[in-house]
């Protein structure tokens, strides 16, 4: 009597089925938003990159900077010369004054 | 005397005059003003003119407004066209500017180009002296700086961009760095101490020869009465072009003028800018260069004359501009920054600041 068995194991078969099919699914969908993500990240990077490497290309108001990074000084203030002016009775070599 | 390969015109070392053997000095015009260089050991001073020379057109061939073909003028033709890739060297220039108007608050600040054009020093100082008559034209209004703040600058990629109407105007500070570059690099190269001079502003590198650098002090860096004497200043006459003989005119004359203070200094920079030289006559004014990038105007007459010594003659500069700037507000200022200063009054008076040692104090 193997006709009444028959249908059961038919909708076992079928429910399996799109069990599968419903997992490979899910599969694809996190996969396929994964991907979407790196690409625009990876896209937001190099769009930046480039946009900061190439000459005639408007910089970012944030990212323009006024002076240097060696400006060394800027920090400590103006430097002064290891020692201080001392007076002299000999004939001065030069000369300073405004031009 | 003696003439050195490269042209400038020298003094001898003095050896039969002194136990310690005098440093080589050559004299030449360059930027628009006059170039002394002394050197220590007078046997390499020919290689340190070398390099000197080398610096300096170099620093007028990236940095000076009054040639179209520099660099900075291509730069601020291009103001509101984008950024605009720049030298090594005019990235430095640039950024010793900007460092100089964030540490002056903007005292001293490089977008008062317009404002000094609109007054009239819009070529050469020679050909603005030699306008006729008498060097008058319609006054124009002042026009305040658009302010250090708006130069965009990319110290990273050397992009400079500047917004429309503006124009950088890198002049003294521009000059003093190639003061400091030449120094350090003749210093380097020959081995032994160098100083070089750029109309007044000086920068000393390596060992300095016995007694330290004297330095006369002045209102004119040119003036016979500050105690040495020139006569090769580009106003005044022809610059140096190849062997010369010396003449009596041309030497360096050592002469202690009263009431001109001589001071040694061993390393770094001095400096000292003035409002009674480079003048011209506007409007029924009398002008100079020294521009309030506030007002766009001649700052009120406070100071005559402003010495500074420190670490660099940029700092040096840097600190003498400002002080005329600031005028009455000056030796707060520079009470605050700590430098050894010396200000004399529109009516004489001096005032000496920090370690700068009173007038006649050795004498």
């Amino acid at each position: 009597m193997p006709l009444p068995e028959q249908p059961a194991a038919a909708d076992r078969s079928v429910r399996d089925a799109v069990r599968r099919r419903e997992r490979g699914l899910r599969r694809v969908g996190t996969t396929t938003r994964w991907v979407a993500a790196a690409a625009v990240a990876g896209t937001a990077v190099l769009g930046a990159g480039y946009a900061h490497a190439l000459p005639g290309v408007a910089l970012p108001t944030g990212s323009a900077a006024h002076g240097s990074g060696t400006r060394t000084g800027t920090s400590g203030g103006l430097q002064p010369a290891g020692q201080a002016p001392a007076p002299t009775a000999q004939a001065p070599q030069t000369q300073s004054g405004a031009s | 005397m003696s003439t050195t390969s490269a042209g400038a015109r020298t003094a001898a070392p003095a050896s039969t005059r002194s136990a310690h053997v005098e440093p080589a000095t050559a004299v030449f015009s360059a930027l628009g003003t006059t170039a002394v260089l002394l050197t220590a050991d007078p046997a390499r001073a020919d290689d340190a003119l070398l390099i000197l020379r080398a610096e300096l057109a170099a620093i007028d061939a990236a940095c000076s407004r009054f040639r179209p073909d520099s660099e900075l003028s291509r730069a601020n033709t291009a103001a509101d066209t984008g950024p605009v890739p720049v030298s090594a060297l005019l990235a430095e220039a640039v950024e010793v500017a900007l460092r100089a108007a964030e540490l002056t608050d903007g005292a001293v600040d490089p977008t008062v180009g317009p404002a000094v054009v609109a007054l009239g020093y819009d070529r050469t100082f020679a050909e603005v002296a030699a306008r006729l008559p008498e060097n008058t034209g319609p006054a124009t209004a002042p026009r305040p700086a658009a302010g250090w703040r708006t130069v965009r600058w990319d110290p990273a990629l050397r992009l400079l961009r500047l917004p429309a109407g503006t124009t950088l105007d890198l002049g003294a500070t521009a000059k003093a760095l190639a003061a400091d570059r030449a120094a350090r690099r003749a210093a380097a190269a020959v081995g032994c101490g160098v100083l070089v001079n750029l109309g007044g502003d000086l920068s000393a590198a390596g060992e300095p020869p016995y007694g330290g650098w004297r330095v006369a002090i002045a209102d004119d860096h040119a003036a016979p009465e500050g105690g040495w004497r020139i006569g090769t200043a580009e106003d005044h006459a022809p610059p140096c072009t190849g062997l010369q003989p010396p003449t009596t005119d041309d030497r360096p004359t050592p002469h202690t003028g009263p009431g001109h203070p001589v001071v040694s200094i061993r390393d770094g920079g001095l400096a000292t800018s003035g409002t009674t030289v480079r003048t011209w006559r506007r409007g029924g004014r009398t002008l100079h260069h020294i521009v309030d990038p506030a007002t766009g105007d001649v700052p009120p007459p406070v100071w005559r004359t402003v010495s500074v010594a420190a670490g660099s003659c940029v700092d040096a500069n840097t600190a003498t501009t400002a002080a005329l700037v600031l005028g009455e507000r000056a030796p707060d200022w520079l009470r605050g920054t700590g430098l050894p200063a010396r200000l004399v009054r529109t009516d004489g008076s001096v005032l000496s600041l920090g370690a700068w040692p009173a007038d006649g104090g050795d004498r």
